[in-house]
Formats: structure tokens, C-alpha cells, sequence
């Protein structure tokens, strides 16, 4: 097979995708309604001075970080230090990172109650402090694993192919 | 087990010994220029077999000197905001010089993840992987467009930076661009080479988003992206449209939120005016070289093409010193491929022009290979 077939193949893999593949694609937009929606909520909270025990004030800024546009409340405890920032998952359930791989997670239960919990995220694993938010990660939709997407395969058929293409393609006209 | 230095150091002997005998192997009569292009070559079965040993070591390499990941770095959220939080975004971390990076790195850690590497280790060794294979990618390059008794002190060097640019910043996504850089470099350099083909242009557009899309760094390849179809191209406004097109076309499936964000920052910072005049400038200025190019052999364009692949980087290196921005070890992924290859031609040129064509000829790749050994020993790896 010529090596000009191999990427035409690789090409035509990649756009024979099916098409509910791109519709599957979990990249969020945080401008949407319904993140809009969420950060509404907590913003609502966050005035009313409903975050739990800890925490006294809350300033929120949206920040356009890795995220892309994902709402940041930088919160402050009683004795003055800065707690970190949230970011919203999910409409009842925040994520609080002071450090990029420290984050602390913030729920409320089915009376209102906040619940505030330590949380480490590493490529290993999600380790949670709190048996109660722990419990309860995966019905609040903090923690699941997001279904295969469409840019993913595009890199492998453009990649894979590509590289194959340039270990069997032979230069012309170099026989000087 | 991480190793000492010493062992490490004693490693260096069997690997640059091999690297040696490959040249003088390979090595075959021939003009002495910096790219002497053509002449006879060994079986096409030694090319393919010296490709994967030249990985192959390299792989070892780099999972014998064993740098502790940096957990720390931003580089990984991305991934752990799309696994464990479920926001993936078409947008990787912001740089340190005004413009966010493309989403290729999350995307390589997703696949990676969704084969079965779901561990931080796997994730390393598919970064140390991609190192290798970029270093094969080398030696396949230097074999092809300059002589096969290049190839291996070529690889080497790049082997040799890979491992200096590690020690600077282990393992970030700046490591990763490497191999799309280096993928990019050759299928540049085969369109420019060949006559203009097309397949080739394709290939040599889709690397250079994969790789400007995982780490801005990777700009620096824009030039030659614009430069080479419109010296090479036949004809070469379509080879420029189409290289551009393709580009365009492969961020925005990758990248699409990085290349919006990155727009609209450039249009803030009153930057995109200047941009496009240098754009169209070096569009100008290729197109009125067509012809002298096309009267060309293939060493010189293939010196063109080295410099249209490298000169960028220096040009980079520059701006980041004008705006008192460090210039860091990470930075030097993108260019490790032509900088090996061009290096390992040009340091062996004199003594092998005076050596002319008798036995002991291949002795003029000694000059690279100290180089690489001198990158090696400068620094023995100190495990983190």
C-alpha cells in the first residue's frame, strides 16, 4: 500500500466517526444557561452567607483559567485566611481549590446543610477527607469519567497515520 | 530503581560506541557538504532496524535515569478537571507569554487514559515513549535527507537534549511537542525536498497544529509552515492556502476554544496588525524566491529548510529576552529535531572535507558525538 493511502485511510477513519460520538462530547461550556443557572444559585448563597461554619465572606470572579471560563469564589475564614477558590461542578455541589492539586469540596444535603470536605485529585486517584461527601461524590456528579470524545480520535487518525506516512515515504529526486 | 550517577555515566560507552559503529557502518562514498542529499544507501531493512534501536535505547535511557515527575505543575490539571470533574474544556493552561495553550496535551493524557494507562506512571512512560519515538524520527530523517552515516550520531544529540531539556522541566507538556515537532520538521522537509508533495504538505500542517496546540512554544514552526509551501509548492499560493487550511482546520477540531481565546487576546493586546504584516511579509518575500529555490539541488534546499525550521526559534529566543521573559530548557522541544539533524551535518562537515573520500571518512561524526557526550556528561543525572 502506498504510503499516500495510509493517511487517506487514517483521514477517512477519523471522518467516518459516527456522528453521536461528537454528540457525546463532555467539553462544557461554562457560559452555558445551565452553568450560568448554577453559578446563579451559589451566587445567591454565597450573599445570603450560607457556606457553612467556616467560612464568613466570599468573593466571587470569574477567571480565565485552564478551565476556560470557569466561575472562581475565593472565600475567607474567620480568622482571616483565604480559604481557596470554588468551582462549580454541578448545581449543588462546589469544588474548592486553594492549590491546583488541594481542592476542598463543598455540598449541602437534602435538610441544606453545607458540608465542607478536603479533597486531593492526582492522575492516581480522587482521595476525600469526608466519609459523608465521599459517600456521596458520584450522586452530587463530581466524579465520573467523561465518555470518549471526538478530538481525541482526531489526534490518533491524524497522528498515527501521519508518522507512518513519513517512515515508509521515500523522497524523490534526491539521488544527487 | 533510579541510578547513580556513575552507573548512568558508564551507560554512556556501549551507546555512543554503537552510535559510532552505526556511522561507520553506514557510511558510504560521497560529497562532504552539510546535506549531502543522495548517493547509495544500506538496505532499507538497516534504516527501519537502526530507527527502532535508536527508540529502543532511548526508552531505556530515559527509564533508567528515572526523573521523579513533578506532580505539582499545572500541566495535569486539565486532565484531573476533565477525569475527576467532568470539565473538559477545547483550552489547556494559559502560558507565560500572553497566549493559552491548545487542548492536545489534555487530549493525549485522555487517550492515553482511555487505553488503560490510568496511572501517573503510565502517563510518564507514554510521555518517555513519545520522546523515543521522536528520536527514531530523527535518525529516520537524518538517515533520508542527509546520509545514513548521520543518523546515528543525529540521534544521539537529540537524544543528548531531550535529556538537557528534561532536566530543566521534567516531563511537562512542553516535553510532549517533541514528537510533533519533530513528526512536522520531517514531513516539512520531505515537501520541500521532493518536488512538493502534497501528502507530505498535509502531514507537515496537521503536526504543526498538533504541536503549536500542545504548547504555544511550538509557534515557532509557523514560519517554515508559511515559508516552505510558497518556496516548494507547485504552485505555491495553493500549497500556501492549502498548508494554512489544513492548520486552521486541525485546531479548530482540537483546539477551537484555545484558538478563539488566543485571537481575542492577540486583538487586546493590539497585536494582530503587526502579525499579519509579518505573515505577509514572509508570504511576499517566498513567493518572489520560487523560482531561485526551484533552480536549487536538494543540499541547498535542504539548508533552506533547515534554516526556515530553526532561525524562528532564535528569532523566539530573542523576544523572550526582549520582554525579560526567562528563556527556559522546556522551550527546546520544538527545535531539538532540525537543530539535531543540521548540527550533526555541519559539525562534521571540515574534518570530513578534509578527510575526503577514504577510509576513516565516517571519522568526521566524531565532532557531533563529543558534542552529545559533552551534553551528557555536563550535568550527570541526579535522581529527584
Amino acid at each position: 500500500m502506498r504510503p499516500r493511502w495510509i493517511v487517506a485511510l487514517g483521514l477517512a477513519a477519523c471522518l467516518a466517526l459516527p456522528a453521536p460520538l461528537s454528540a457525546q462530547t463532555p467539553y462544557v461550556d461554562p457560559m452555558t444557561p445551565a452553568g450560568r443557572t448554577s453559578l446563579a444559585r451559589l451566587d445567591e448563597r454565597v450573599r445570603h452567607g450560607d457556606l457553612g461554619r467556616d467560612v464568613t465572606s466570599a468573593t466571587i470572579s470569574p477567571l480565565y483559567w485552564y478551565t476556560g471560563g470557569a466561575m472562581h469564589i475565593e472565600l475567607a475564614q474567620r480568622d482571616g485566611r483565604h480559604f481557596g477558590y470554588f468551582l462549580l461542578p454541578a448545581p449543588r455541589a462546589a469544588v474548592v481549590g486553594g492549590r491546583r492539586r488541594d481542592f476542598g469540596l463543598f455540598a449541602e444535603d437534602a435538610r441544606g446543610i453545607p458540608h465542607i470536605a478536603r479533597l486531593s485529585a492526582t492522575l492516581d486517584g480522587l482521595f476525600v477527607e469526608s466519609p459523608w461527601v465521599a459517600r456521596r461524590l458520584p450522586t452530587l456528579g463530581v466524579v465520573g469519567r467523561p465518555r470518549a470524545y471526538l478530538a481525541v480520535y482526531f489526534l490518533l487518525a491524524t497522528a498515527l497515520p501521519g508518522l507512518l506516512y513519513l517512515l515508509l515515504a521515500r523522497p524523490r529526486g534526491l539521488t544527487s | 530503581m533510579p541510578m547513580g550517577p556513575l552507573p548512568t555515566n558508564l551507560l554512556l560507552v556501549p551507546v555512543v560506541g554503537g552510535a559510532l559503529a552505526a556511522a561507520r557502518y553506514c557510511d558510504g562514498p560521497g560529497r562532504p557538504g552539510f546535506f549531502a542529499v543522495g548517493g547509495p544507501r544500506p538496505a532499507r531493512w538497516t534504516e527501519a532496524l537502526g530507527a527502532l534501536v535508536a527508540a529502543v535505547v532511548s526508552y531505556l535511557w530515559l527509564v533508567a535515569t528515572n526523573p521523579t515527575p513533578d506532580l505539582s505543575t499545572g500541566a495535569f490539571a486539565s486532565l484531573i478537571d476533565c477525569l475527576v470533574f467532568g470539565r473538559c474544556a477545547t483550552i489547556g493552561v494559559s502560558s507565560s507569554v500572553l497566549l493559552f495553550n491548545g487542548a492536545v496535551w489534555p487530549d493525549v493524557l485522555m487517550a492515553t487514559w482511555d487505553l488503560g494507562g490510568t496511572s501517573s506512571a503510565a502517563v510518564f512512560r507514554v510521555v518517555f515513549a513519545a520522546l523515543s519515538a521522536g528520536v527514531g524520527l530523527v535518525f529516520v530523517t537524518a538517515w533520508r535527507y542527509t546520509r545514513p552515516s548521520a543518523a546515528a550520531p543525529a540521534a544521539l544529540l537529540a537524544l543528548a537534549l531531550v535529556v538537557s531539556h528534561l532536566r530543566g522541566s521534567p516531563l511537562l507538556d512542553t516535553s510532549f511537542t517533541f514528537l510533533f515537532s519533530a513528526a512536522a520538521a520531517a514531513a516539512l522537509l520531505h515537501f520541500a525536498l521532493s518536488g512538493g508533495s502534497w501528502v507530505a504538505l498535509v502531514c507537515g500542517a496537521l503536526f504543526v497544529s498538533h504541536a503549536c496546540n500542545t504548547h504555544v512554544s511550538a509557534v515557532v514552526l509557523l514560519p517554515a509552515l508559511i515559508a516552505l509551501p510558497a518556496l516548494a509548492g507547485r504552485p505555491p499560493l495553493v500549497a500556501v492556502v492549502a498548508a494554512a487550511a489544513c492548520w486552521f482546520a486541525a485546531s479548530e477540531v482540537t483546539s477551537a476554544q484555545a484558538l478563539r481565546t488566543n485571537h481575542t487576546v492577540l486583538e487586546q493586546a493590539h497585536l494582530l496588525a503587526p502579525l499579519a504584516a509579518a505573515v505577509a511579509g514572509l508570504l511576499v518575500a517566498a513567493l518572489l524566491l520560487h523560482r531561485r529555490y526551484q533552480a536549487l539541488g536538494p543540499p541547498a534546499r535542504a539548508a533552506v529548510a533547515a534554516a526556515a525550521l530553526i532561525l524562528p526559534y532564535g528569532l523566539g529566543v530573542l523576544v523572550l529576552v526582549g520582554i525579560k521573559h526567562a528563556v527556559r530548557a522546556e522551550y527546546l522541544p520544538t527545535v531539538i529535531a532540525p537543530l539535531s539533524v543540521a548540527a550533526t551535518a555541519l559539525l562534521a562537515w571540515p574534518l570530513r572535507r578534509s578527510l575526503g573520500p577514504r577510509p576513516g571518512y565516517w571519522a568526521g561524526f566524531v565532532a557531533p558525538m563529543l558534542l552529545a557526550l559533552g551534553i551528557l556528561l555536563r550535568d550527570p543525572w541526579q535522581p529527584r
